[in-house]
């Protein structure tokens, strides 16, 4: 059985949003950033916004080299992170081009 | 309702957790909780430093496999503590370390004593909090401890600054023990997931399970897959144990002091079972031409872990006992002689022999004549270096949490405390701390926190006046350039080791070394054991960095190297 591409050279989009909601939304940020660097994410941008339910939110955009599944695992497990999703237009997109490569 | 301050609800969480031990150092910033826990039934040992209190609490917690804690005071006392605990985090062992820091006032002023002990921790630890309020302690101790033992366990640090120690604030009922996300690794993979795992086994023709760290407890299971695929198991540093060293189906250690066979088996198989192990560089050589015709399932409570070193084919979420007792009902039971044939050729063509494994005063020896006399319920604890890799090759591990090593940080200084640890946490288990000149110097201090305790660790002190494994690669591959290894000012141990109060023992001018070191070990209380070692005696096989693990140096060819 032919061994899974590993070398993250296929990507998706430029760019992938992420949608993080978070408990203490500054040591989030902290932790959030650590792991970027730790695992060398590039980091594009970076917006932090208050919660309607008192969870703040971060939304966080990264260089997509095909690692974001392995990426939003390792948010989602930060204690910090209440949940973690690709942004919704990036889901579209993911699902536009998983229908076109069915097509 | 109750009034406690925050230092006494620390204390009485620690008890409703079940922590009767507790190694650290006290200093400005924690001498509130220091003075709350002497209420309470807890023994407090006092290391000398406050990385020999991490590891302590390390080996106490690699023993018993639960969270155990260790505690600091502000400044350079967490500074010291820094490195026990990304040991803790490289190894996945549960800490709970607490520590001291300056008053909530002077947070952010260069106080004295004062470092950003949250900022420091983020990259090393499971976890981490600064504590702005006793009433958050209660939930914060529970949050602290089920973190840090559940799904992949790790070190979780609680940094309380005084003021918040000596706060009262009134206490209702104590929190369940409960993580914030709930117990993480109770869960399975998907059934498609098993399914497709299943089938892929069903049809491979040359399996093999590469265990380690995190496949320790799931010895059976592990054996039973094993028995059902026809397969052979290796295994990492970290899983030493998981099977007993003369199980049938254990074919040794991999990686760059591997086993041979091992070595071997992993360039020639088409079904890799990764069982939590974590593809580490030093386990495989070289990533690319690791286990290379190979498909692979890879198991693992961290789903960060997948695909992170290598992609896998299938990727199993979920605590290795669980997800292979799920997995072993979809499997049929299948013989694979031809992958049996090949197996015994390579054991045949590629023996391990340790050299001196007879004489007492080699340093293989006195490792097989030591396990045989403390037995096989013994724990060891090693340093790192050459010491480290000679036990891996010569100690019999028979279970886990009986091989104490600092695999993923390779510490060394890890272990005298360790070893003090092991035996804190088990009282009249034998244990012995096999060590290095040059690591046992990096923690010595804490031989007269062994004499204070009258622990019965046995240190087998391997005195060969080098940087062993850093001289050992000097040689291969440095030119012979032995720059900054040599250790020109040698301690004499002996004296060293008695000046602390601890029985020494020299087994150089010993004629008869084998009944010197029975003694030794017999006698009560801790004792230091020194075999001088010859600095150009190497470990192998090795695998040189960068290299396929097939392409190990053995000793034949690079003896005089």
């Amino acid at each position: 059985m032919p061994t899974p591409k590993n070398d993250h050279a296929w990507t998706a989009a430029a760019s992938a949003v992420l949608e993080l909601t978070t408990g203490d939304t500054l040591a989030a940020l902290r932790h959030v950033a650590a792991c970027l660097a730790r695992r060398s994410y590039p980091l594009l941008g970076l917006a932090c916004t208050p919660g309607a339910t008192g969870n703040g939110r971060l939304v966080v955009t990264v260089a997509d080299d095909g690692r974001l599944e392995r990426l939003l695992a390792e948010l989602r497990a930060l204690p910090e992170i209440v949940a973690a999703r690709l942004g919704r237009g990036q889901q579209a997109a993911q699902a536009g081009l998983v229908n076109d490569a069915a097509a | 309702m109750t009034r406690l301050t925050g230092a006494r609800i620390i204390a009485q969480s620690l008890c409703r957790h079940g922590i009767t031990t507790v190694a650290g150092i006290p200093g400005g910033a924690n001498l509130p909780l220091f003075d709350a826990l002497a209420e309470t039934p807890i023994r407090i040992v006092l290391a000398r430093h406050e990385q020999g209190a991490g590891f302590i609490a390390q080996g106490m917690a690699r023993v018993t496999g639960r969270a155990q804690v260790c505690l600091a005071t502000s400044g350079p006392g967490v500074m010291n503590l820094l490195t026990a605990i990304a040991d803790a985090k490289a190894d996945s062992v549960p800490l709970v370390c607490i520590t001291g820091q300056v008053p909530r006032s002077l947070l952010g002023t260069d106080a004295f004593q004062e470092v950003d002990v949250y900022g420091l921790t983020i990259p090393i630890a499971k976890h981490n909090v600064l504590v702005r309020r006793a009433a958050d302690l209660p939930r914060v101790m529970a949050e602290a401890f089920a973190l840090a033992t559940s799904g992949r366990p790790g070190p979780v640090v609680v940094d309380v600054p005084r003021d918040v120690q000596t706060e009262a604030v009134e206490l209702g009922a104590w929190p369940a023990s409960a993580g914030p996300k709930g117990p993480a690794g109770s869960g399975l993979p998907e059934p498609g997931d098993l399914a497709f795992a299943a089938a892929l086994l069903a049809r491979c023709e040359r399996p093999l399970l590469y265990c380690g760290g995190g496949a320790a407890k799931a010895g059976e299971a592990i054996a039973a897959l094993a028995e059902t695929l026809d397969a052979p198991v290796v295994t990492t540093l970290m899983g030493l144990g998981l099977l007993p060293p003369n199980h049938p189906r254990l074919a040794g250690m991999i990686g760059m002091h591997g086993a041979p066979t091992a070595n071997h088996l992993l360039a020639r198989c088409d079904m890799l079972v990764a069982v939590g192990a974590r593809f580490d560089d030093r386990a495989t050589g070289d990533a690319k031409r690791f286990c290379p015709g190979a498909s692979v399932v890879h198991i693992d409570i961290d789903p960060a872990e997948h695909h992170k070193n290598r992609q896998a084919h299938v990727a199993l979420a979920g605590d290795a006992g669980r997800v292979l007792a799920a997995l072993l009902p979809l499997l049929p039971a299948r013989s694979r002689p031809a992958w049996t044939a090949i197996r015994e050729r390579l054991a045949r063509e590629h023996p391990f022999a340790l050299p001196g494994i007879d004489d007492p005063k080699s340093p293989y020896g006195v490792l097989a004549a030591a396990a045989g006399m403390l037995g096989p319920d013994a724990v060891v604890a090693t340093d790192v270096g050459q010491n480290q890799m000679r036990a891996a090759q010569a100690w019999p591990c028979h279970r886990p949490g009986r091989f104490l090593t600092s695999g993923g940080l390779g510490t060394m200084g890890f272990g005298l405390p360790a070893a003090i640890g092991a035996a804190l946490a088990e009282p009249g288990r034998p244990v012995a701390c096999v060590t290095g000149d040059g690591g046992l110097l990096m923690n010595v201090q804490e031989l007269a926190t062994l004499a204070e305790l009258g622990l019965p660790v046995k240190i087998l002190l391997m005195d060969n006046g080098v940087l062993g494994l850093v001289r050992q690669q000097q040689a291969l591959f440095v030119g012979g350039r032995y720059t900054a290894s040599t250790f020109t000012a040698r301690p004499n141990f002996t004296a060293l080791a008695a000046s602390f109060g601890i029985a020494a023992l020299d087994l150089e001018p010993c004629r008869d070394g084998r009944a010197a070191l029975a003694a030794a070990l017999a006698a009560p209380g801790p004792a230091l054991v020194r075999l001088p070692v010859d600095p150009d005696a190497h470990v192998y096989p090795m695998v040189p960095p960068g290299a396929a693990n097939h392409e190990m140096i053995l000793e034949n060819r690079h003896a005089h190297a």
